[in-house]
């Protein structure tokens, strides 16, 4: 015993090298065996492999998603911060473009009243009392203003300068109680005296003198000339609906005006205009 | 204290004219645009004595008399008697700064407006009832948001408030 004893090392050394040689010489002969015990050792260690390649791949994907998010997060605040601009811009834009089509309709209106003198004014106020319609323009006697000036936009009539300043001007509106205009419907040719009612219903009442006028609703109603404020052929309105009056001798029709009178921001005061037949801004100025 | 000043009245009334046409306005639609000048006076009435609350009405409504360019004396009548009626109450009623003087301003303005529509049909303007009340929600709820908000605003202070802080 003491001589496998001492002797223990080389003796396993050289059974492990026997046995070693026998597999090997055994298994080179008989490969398909083996495969199949590979095989069947692959089904217990492939899921757990998959297990850990898959985590594996996870958690680096995981990393990646990571890196991903930040990239994104700046990125969309980059485009958050962008975004914000271009809002504005176009806010910008858009009352660039209104202020324009307002502009070009008052530019058109005085190239088509070529030999009108007009004088562009803004608004600046308006009656502090709501049944008192008038407005205050920026223009006044140093710039050729004068009481009774008609007031006109590329939409129609808006009124007549009333007092004067130096350096500002009344008008009064058309929907005033106490405005008046001459006025004319285009289709039956019937005339009358348009004046305002109230800011609230903001429409104007066509009193018609003739017995039997002929108006219809949806009529163009211009200014005759009559009155000595306003040249003739000038657009007030559209007549909405047709009434009589009580006994039945007279006809009023309920005109609404051509003006936006909320939208005022500037006007053109008429300094001069020739007499006899006018070019009327009938309707659809605005290029 | 300055809110006790004639002329800070008249600057105080010159700025809510200024507002009242040039920027309200913009707003509110031609017709509805509510009354900040009768919204001032409520305010500083609040803080004064009947008279005293009658000549800064007086005050506010001459100016808007002018401004307007007819019936001279209208609002001046009318405001001078809210300022009157307002001071008048204050002294006998229980009051915070926000809520009572939102309501006073609120049944002020509602109240006032009414009494304008009289005033213009014995003045021979004969406006219909129906479109002359329609901005009374409109007159109303600004008032009443508006009243305590100017009061805020602007630091009044009862009299008797800024004579303790002046003797300390």
């Amino acid at each position: 015993m003491d001589f496998l004893y001492r002797w223990r090392r080389p003796i396993l050394a050289v059974l492990v090298i026997i046995v070693l040689a026998t597999l090997l010489s055994y298994t080179a002969k008989l490969r398909g065996h083996v495969l199949t015990l590979s095989a069947v050792a692959g089904i217990v260690a492939d899921p757990v492999g998959g297990v850990i390649t898959h985590v594996a791949g996870g958690v680096r994907g995981d990393a990646q998603s990571l890196t991903q998010l930040f990239r994104l997060q700046q990125e969309n605040q980059r485009l958050k911060a962008q975004l914000t601009l271009y809002q504005s811009l176009k806010l910008q834009l858009e009352e660039v473009q209104a202020d324009n089509t307002r502009l070009r309709g008052l530019l058109y209106l005085k190239s088509q009243l070529g030999s009108w003198h007009l004088l562009a004014s803004s608004v600046v106020a308006r009656n502090p009392n709501n049944w008192f319609s008038t407005l205050t323009i920026g223009r006044g006697s140093t710039s050729g203003v004068k009481v009774n000036m008609p007031v006109i936009v590329p939409q129609g009539v808006v009124g007549r300068v009333v007092s004067v300043s130096p350096t500002t001007a009344q008008v009064l509106l058309l929907l005033d109680p106490s405005s008046g205009a001459g006025a004319l419907d285009v289709r039956s040719r019937s005339a009358g005296v348009v004046v305002g009612r109230d800011p609230i219903t903001g429409t104007l009442r066509f009193q018609l003198f003739s017995h039997n006028p002929n108006v219809l609703p949806g009529d163009a109603v211009v200014t005759s000339g009559l009155s000595q404020y306003f040249p003739k052929g000038l657009l007030l309105g559209q007549v909405i609906a047709v009434a009589s009056s009580a006994g039945g001798l007279t006809e009023t029709a309920t005109v609404k005006p051509a003006v936006n009178f909320n939208q005022l921001e500037t006007v053109m005061v008429v300094l001069a205009h020739p007499s006899g037949e006018s070019t009327p801004p009938l309707s659809g100025l605005v290029p | 204290m300055w809110q006790y000043r004639w002329w800070a009245w008249v600057l105080l009334f010159v700025v809510a004219l200024i507002l009242q046409t040039a920027f309200l306005p913009l707003v509110f639609p031609i017709g509805y645009v509510p009354n900040l000048m009768l919204v001032v006076v409520v305010a500083l009435a609040f803080f004064e004595s009947p008279s005293r609350g009658a000549l800064l009405g007086a005050i506010a409504g001459l100016m808007t008399d002018v401004a307007a360019g007819r019936l001279i004396g209208m609002n001046l009548a009318l405001d001078a008697i809210v300022g009157y009626l307002v001071a008048r109450l204050q002294s006998q009623i229980v009051r915070d700064d926000v809520l009572v003087p939102g309501l006073v301003g609120a049944f002020t303005a509602g109240v006032s407006r009414l009494a304008e529509w009289a005033v213009l049909r014995v003045l021979g303007y004969s406006f219909a009832f129906r479109p002359f009340v329609a901005p009374l929600p409109t007159d109303i709820l600004f008032a009443l948001f508006m009243t305590g908000a100017v009061m805020g605003l602007l630091r009044l202070r009862p009299r008797h408030e800024v004579d303790a802080r002046l003797r300390f």
